[in-house]
């Protein structure tokens, strides 16, 4: 029975707020958008899991807490670098037609 | 190394990465707003925050910011929340932007497009009120005066229709051609029509004017026909007076003439007595001359009366061989008195259609010519041959002939060849003019072949259709 407050209050925070991003994520287009959704989706699995591990499975939900912040790290990665090449080339293209 | 530390380091490098890429993303980029850039790098930096914290935690180096890292990622959802949102709400703009842009550019274009159009353009209900005039359609509006521009009216017809008003002032007046089209009315309104109004005052000027010329041509025509036919009617006076001239001539010079050979003839045969021997040589003269005269007054007539065309012609099968055989024993007697050898010789039956008196008086023309301007001693062959559609009559002489350049002065009436040094032969110049005539009249073509001193040859072609209208009579 160990969780934090800040661990509570993330878990509250991801509930709540993920279908409000949903909605939000459903009106845009850019490049890389899935491996963005996963990154955050992957983050948001393990702000559950950090508050699970005190009630169950410590040690298992404890690792899988930070797998999931690693493939969130990855994917976001990997979501910014497709962001960031087709920004760069539009942004050349619209300076020089 | 346990496998947490090896995902702790994992989210570090990752979310590394991450922050380094966002840094890259140009601040202006199109499509990205800066708000949602800033929100989505501070996003990511807290988790690299909780990473670099957890890292320290198992590297063992120290557990102090571990609190930080928690406290941090409370963070993390909303920022990506306001992130997403900002870029949402930016997008929505934009685009507001640019449709509200597209409306104003399509409207100022309708609205130039209308207000420099040379056609007057208004909007009007079936009452004949007007919610929207041009500049020209407000000008017209002003000029009409009340009732020539009846709006209501027009607006009530039909859907498409075209129309003339005449507008304004009677010195000014202004034609318009009215195209009306009706609008969807909107629900609870009085049912519109936009009004096409455009100036056709030249164009009904210029159909006036074309309509008056027309009028005036008309009666030009009807002017010119008539003094046509007054002058129609007064050559046919003239030429019926030609007519009554020609025939009496003939009646009043050829009777005198005739009493003046026939009582000569008379007298030197010594039926009205005995004649002295001067008597009888001048009484010859009186003869000789009369007959002269004679002739040419037949010529004459024969001439004006071809070219006023009073000269039928009268078309008949004609067996041209016998005709000319007849023809030349006629002259033979002729021919005799000057010791020339005269002969018609034929190639085969030869038919032809055509007029034999006409056709007799062009050779006998001919023959007499050869007869006249051969020296005694000579010949003169008529032969008949058949051509492929036409009978050929040759008149040949062992004469005197004719030079290359008198060849066609010949045809000229009273035109004659003075030959050198010989006496000039009686005659008037009239005989090949009227050959000429006829053959013309006859459709037949008249061709000479001569060497001087060696003899002439006269060639009629006798077409065996005749080509004009037929007059048989
Ligand atoms: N067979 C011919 N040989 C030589 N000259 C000719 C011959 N036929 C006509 N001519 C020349 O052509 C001229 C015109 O001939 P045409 O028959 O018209 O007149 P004419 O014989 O002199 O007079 P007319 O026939 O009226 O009595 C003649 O004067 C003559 O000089
Ligand atoms: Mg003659």
């Amino acid at each position: 029975m160990t969780y934090s407050e800040s661990e509570i209050i993330n878990l509250f925070l991801v509930l709540v707020l993920s279908p409000m991003l949903a909605v939000g994520l459903r009106e845009l287009r850019f490049p890389g958008k899935v491996w963005s959704e996963i990154g955050f989706s992957a983050i948001a699995l393990g702000l559950v899991v950090t508050v699970l591990e005190g009630f169950v499975f410590p040690d298992a939900l404890n690792l899988v807490e930070h797998a999931c912040y690693a493939a969130g790290g990855i994917c976001g990665a990997v979501g910014a670098y497709l962001l960031a090449k087709d920004a760069r080339r539009a942004y050349r293209g619209a300076e020089r037609p | 190394m346990s496998p947490i530390a090896v995902f702790d380091i994992l989210a570090f490098l990752g979310f590394g990465a991450a922050l380094f890429f966002g840094f890259r993303v140009p601040a202006h980029a199109p499509g990205i707003g800066r708000l949602a850039k800033y929100t989505y790098i501070g996003a990511v930096a807290i988790f690299l925050l909780n990473g670099a914290s957890n890292v320290l935690e198992y590297t063992g180096v120290t557990t102090q910011f571990d609190a930080y890292g928690d406290y941090a990622k409370v963070l993390f959802v909303p920022l990506v929340l306001w992130s997403t949102f900002s870029r949402v709400n930016a997008e929505r703009l934009l685009a507001a932007q640019r449709a509200e842009a597209a409306e104003r550019e399509e409207s100022e274009l309708l609205t130039s497009i209308l207000e420099t159009s040379p056609a007057g353009v208004i909007v009007a209900d079936v009452n004949g009120s007007v919610s929207f005039a041009n500049q020209f359609g407000s000008q017209i509006l002003a000029e009409a005066l009340p009732g020539q521009l009846d709006l209501a009216g027009i607006v009530r017809g039909t859907p498409t229709a075209h129309r003339r008003v005449p507008v304004g002032m009677q010195d000014s007046l202004r034609y318009l051609a009215v195209r009306c089209k009706s609008l969807h009315p909107a629900e609870g309104s009085a049912s519109r029509a936009v009004l096409v109004l455009s100036d056709v005052t030249d164009r009904v000027i210029r159909e006036h004017e074309i309509e008056e010329y027309r009028h005036g041509l008309e009666r030009e025509i009807d002017h010119r026909t008539s003094e046509l036919m007054e002058a129609n009617r007064q050559l046919q006076d003239a030429s019926d007076a030609r007519q009554d001239f020609l025939a009496r001539m003939s009646h009043e010079l050829k009777t005198p003439l005739n009493s003046i050979i026939g009582f000569s003839e008379i007298m030197l045969k010594g039926l009205s007595g005995p004649l002295t021997e001067d008597q009888r040589a001048q009484l010859g003269m009186v003869h000789s001359s009369g007959t002269h005269l004679l002739e040419l007054v037949n010529d004459v007539l024969e001439i004006s009366r071809i070219e006023a065309g009073y000269s039928p012609v009268s078309i008949a099968r004609v067996n041209v061989c016998a005709r000319m055989g007849d023809l030349v024993a006629s002259m033979a007697v002729l021919a005799r008195e000057k010791d020339i050898d005269l002969a018609c010789r034929c190639e085969g039956a030869t038919n032809a259609a055509t007029d034999p008196d006409k056709l007799d008086q062009i050779v006998r023309n001919l023959v007499s010519n050869a007869i006249k301007f051969t020296d005694p001693g000579g010949r003169v062959d008529v032969t008949v041959e058949q051509e492929q559609d036409s009978a050929v009559v040759t008149v040949a002489d062992t004469g005197i002939g004719i030079a290359e350049e008198d060849q066609e002065r010949i045809y000229s009436a009273f035109q004659q060849v003075e030959p050198g040094n010989r006496a000039r032969r009686e005659g008037t110049g009239l005989g090949l003019t009227i050959c000429r005539e006829l053959c013309d009249s006859l459709g037949c073509t008249l061709s000479l072949e001569s060497r001087p001193g060696e003899g002439s040859a006269f060639t009629v072609r006798i077409p065996r259709q005749f080509p004009g209208d037929l007059v048989i009579l």
